[in-house]
């Protein structure tokens, strides 16, 4: 299994194909194997494919200590060292891509270009873990809350409705590389504690933000369109993209469109 | 039933007994109810002992908002007032004695002697829900927790051995009427985010800070034993008694010591 030591931790990865690195960044709590069942096979045609799992899922470590978004940027610059990669297009969604923002502030040499997927600067009152979270993983188990929270956040009534094998396609991988229910709260917690807000005029390099028209978790102060537009503005050069008709889990839900936005951005 | 609306709620409570006014003060999330197993008893017989149910407890009102130790307190001042109950001994338990010392602190004259049993100034570090507890409710349920916890934290080894009919007794009482989860939440917040830790000077009144030898248990940062002397340090005119072999509930499973100990201070 190819890991990479890093602050004392082992950080698992997988490697696919050549060209220009792309790392990505997976959601809260998310381990790096969601990224097969779409992604890596399309740009891994043309492009050295970095996935990995965050500490505290999948097969790497998990140490039972406080976790930052900081920490997780930390642990993929060792293994972009660790890869001899100079610099690399840098995807996050959602958590993920609060830990980008932060690869793109503290190593901006690191990064070519900038692609943050559904994701914001701060939460605004956010510290801690959230009491509606924590009153439904309580009330209906871990597993059931992942699935019930994704289904609600992620995807739209009409593709639950009319697409349930692609649905459980994602939910085997999603479900099956979940970790122990620790390591989703210090995902969380990590989160919350995230604070780029004051500091998005400082990042540079090109920037994709991307979020899909139907995301609003009525459960949340500030939804993921929101934050998205906070961002937006906030970079001095990023491109706005809205995907029609989408919630948060477009990756998995409607690939063909997402790539293509995407790869128009690399283009240009 | 007896209740008054108060600060926009109705709040629950029950008086007992004729002379001086007693108040007490549960821990977090618990109504007045546990107060009757033996408190009431005792020190009805020559005080007018006065229990309640905290907003979000037992039969009084549930408003799904933020709630702080300030609310608790203020919510009591107005069940004094509507009492006309002035002067009154003050015994809170854990949380209750943070809404107690609060009472000392802003409405001085309604308090004549204080006893802080099993509590503390503040959390110095974990300001929102505690990532143990909600792992713990999370893996066991609400209600699986709240009972492993009131054992593990309220008795020791030895006593839950040799006396589990009687720990049955009081979680019946306690497990009864136990509140939705959403409010058990909104209690931890309240609790973790008061601090009185820098007002303690200005506590006048003769206080009584009571704690098991035994009460060590850790659910953030910081044990009541460690908080109970950092009470007894901080407030003036406090004497500090350690109730040998007893963890965090004394009064269900000794009451002829914490009576004798209580009473003999009332008789100072």
């Amino acid at each position: 299994m190819p890991t990479v030591r890093t602050n004392e931790t082992e950080i698992y990865y997988e490697v696919h194909g050549q060209g220009q690195p792309f790392l990505f960044f997976s959601e809260t709590a998310c381990s790096g194997e969601i990224w097969k069942l779409n992604q890596v096979a399309e740009f891994s045609k043309d492009h050295m494919v970095i996935i990995h799992d965050y500490r505290g899922t999948g097969r790497s470590s998990k140490p039972s200590i406080d976790y930052t978004t900081r920490m997780f940027c930390d642990d993929a610059v060792a293994l972009l060292d660790h890869l001899k990669v100079k610099d690399a297009i840098v995807l996050g969604h959602s958590m993920g891509g609060r830990v980008a923002q932060l690869l793109a502030l503290e190593y901006p040499d690191r990064v070519k270009k900038l692609i943050l997927a559904s994701t914001g600067a701060s939460f605004p009152g956010g510290a801690g873990l959230p009491l509606q979270m924590c009153k439904e993983m309580i009330e209906w188990g871990y597993e059931k809350y992942v699935r019930e929270h994704t289904i609600q956040v992620g995807f739209t009534d009409d593709f639950v409705r009319s697409q349930p094998e692609r649905l459980e396609a994602f939910f085997k991988v999603r479900l099956a590389n979940l970790g122990p229910v620790e390591f989703y709260l210090r995902h969380v917690l990590s989160r919350q504690g995230h604070d780029t807000s004051g500091r998005l005029k400082d990042i540079r390099m090109p920037t994709l933000v991307m979020v899909g028209e139907n995301e609003g978790d009525p459960k949340v102060v500030m939804t993921h369109r929101m934050s998205s537009d906070v961002l937006a503005k906030g970079i001095p050069n990023a491109k706005f993209v809205m995907l029609a008709q989408q919630k948060h889990n477009y990756f998995a839900s409607d690939p063909a469109a997402v790539h293509k936005v995407i790869r128009e951005f690399l283009r240009n | 039933m007896p209740r008054i609306r108060v600060n926009d709620i109705d709040l629950y409570y029950e008086e007992h007994g004729q002379g001086r006014p007693m108040v007490f003060l549960s821990e977090p999330a618990c109504d007045g109810e546990v107060w009757k197993i033996n408190q009431v008893g005792e020190f009805s017989k020559d005080h007018r002992v006065i229990t309640f149910d905290y907003r979000g407890t037992g039969q009084s009102s549930k408003p799904s908002i933020d709630y702080t130790t300030k609310m608790f307190c203020d919510d009591l001042v107005g069940l004094m007032d509507h009492l006309g109950a002035e002067q009154a001994i003050v015994v809170g338990h854990s949380m209750g004695g943070r809404v107690a010392q609060l009472l000392a602190l802003d409405h001085a004259k309604k308090v004549h002697k204080l006893v802080l049993a099993s509590t503390g100034a503040h959390y110095p570090l974990t300001k929102g829900l505690p990532l143990k507890i909600i792992k713990e409710m999370i893996e066991w349920g609400y209600e699986k927790y709240e009972r492993n916890h009131t054992i593990l934290v309220g008795w020791t080894d030895e006593y839950v051995k040799r006396h589990p009919e009687k720990i049955e007794a009081y979680l019946k009482v306690r497990m009864h009427n136990l509140c939705p989860v959403e409010f058990y939440l909104r209690h931890l917040i309240a609790r973790q985010s008061h601090d009185t830790s820098q007002r303690l000077k200005d506590i006048k009144q003769p206080t009584l800070i009571l704690v098991g030898d035994g009460d060590r248990n850790m659910t953030s940062e910081i044990n009541h034993r460690m908080s109970s002397e950092i009470l007894a340090q901080g407030i003036p005119n406090s004497k500090l008694v350690l109730l040998p072999n007893e963890r965090h509930s004394y009064f269900f499973s000794n009451p002829d010591l914490a009576h004798k100990t209580i009473r003999e201070f009332i008789a100072e």
